[in-house]
């Protein structure tokens, strides 16, 4: 399983703000971002779902990974999903 | 060159950083506090919700901070204070203390870490409205780092 932690609006979408994802078929971090739009979408609307994951931004502790990661590279991570931010 | 930062669920105390670090060497002092307002979007808000994702947060503030230094002096001081959890109107959210010889330095660097702090640090903010409303706001999306 794949555990991602959701921050600022997600925590609305889903109680508690985590999801746990089957890793079958998940190679990159644009995998995990399409799954976890998929999930989503089956409580949410879709469309909006669609374009916050799309501009959220996929973490680790201490690090904003590429989209292009390989999975494999990130074992022992807990991933956070990150919505465009709003901080000051 | 002295950097500090952190997040904190504590109200924020501006004496307590202002008497932190320092040297006679310092010309100026400038600090820049961010508060709740009472007004946006027009609608009447009653407190803020912050929500950050802490470790990176905080490495992402040190970031900031350290290329403040090394863009106007390394003689510059920044100390850095962001709130977590629920505020209400009139309380700070953020306290960036910059100390240099001269005031210059110490307002362009106060300006770049706010500025930086908005775009990049993994901070969220949610309004809670008269009424019973709230509204996560959306701001800057992050860029993705080089490997």
């Amino acid at each position: 399983m794949v555990t991602v932690r959701l921050f600022g609006e997600f925590r609305a979408w889903q109680d508690p703000p985590v999801l746990e994802l089957p890793s079958e078929g998940l190679a990159t971090v644009a995998d995990v971002k399409a799954q976890v739009a998929t999930a989503l979408a089956r409580s949410q609307d879709p469309e909006r779902v669609r374009e916050l994951v799309a501009a959220s931004a996929l973490a680790g502790s201490s690090r904003i990974f590429l989209e292009t990661e390989n999975l494999a590279d990130l074992q022992g991570q807990v991933l956070a999903l990150l919505p465009p931010v709003s901080g000051g | 060159m002295s950097v500090s930062v952190g997040l904190q669920r504590e109200p924020l105390k501006i004496e307590a950083l202002l008497a932190e670090g320092g040297n006679a060497g310092f010309g100026a002092e400038v600090v820049f506090a961010g508060v709740v307002r009472n007004f946006n979007h027009g609608k009447r808000v009653l407190s803020m919700s912050y929500d950050a994702l802490e470790p990176l947060a905080e490495t992402v503030l040190r970031e900031i901070s350290e290329e403040a230094v090394t863009r106007f002096g390394p003689a510059l001081e920044v100390i850095v204070r962001h709130r977590v959890g629920r505020l209400q109107v009139g309380e700070a959210s953020v306290v960036i203390v910059t100390r240099a010889p001269h005031r210059a330095e110490a307002y362009a660097a106060s300006r770049y870490v706010i500025d930086e702090l908005k775009h990049r640090v993994p901070i969220w903010k949610q309004e809670n409205y008269e009424g019973g409303q709230s509204q996560w706001l959306r701001g800057h999306a992050l860029c993705q780092s080089p490997s």
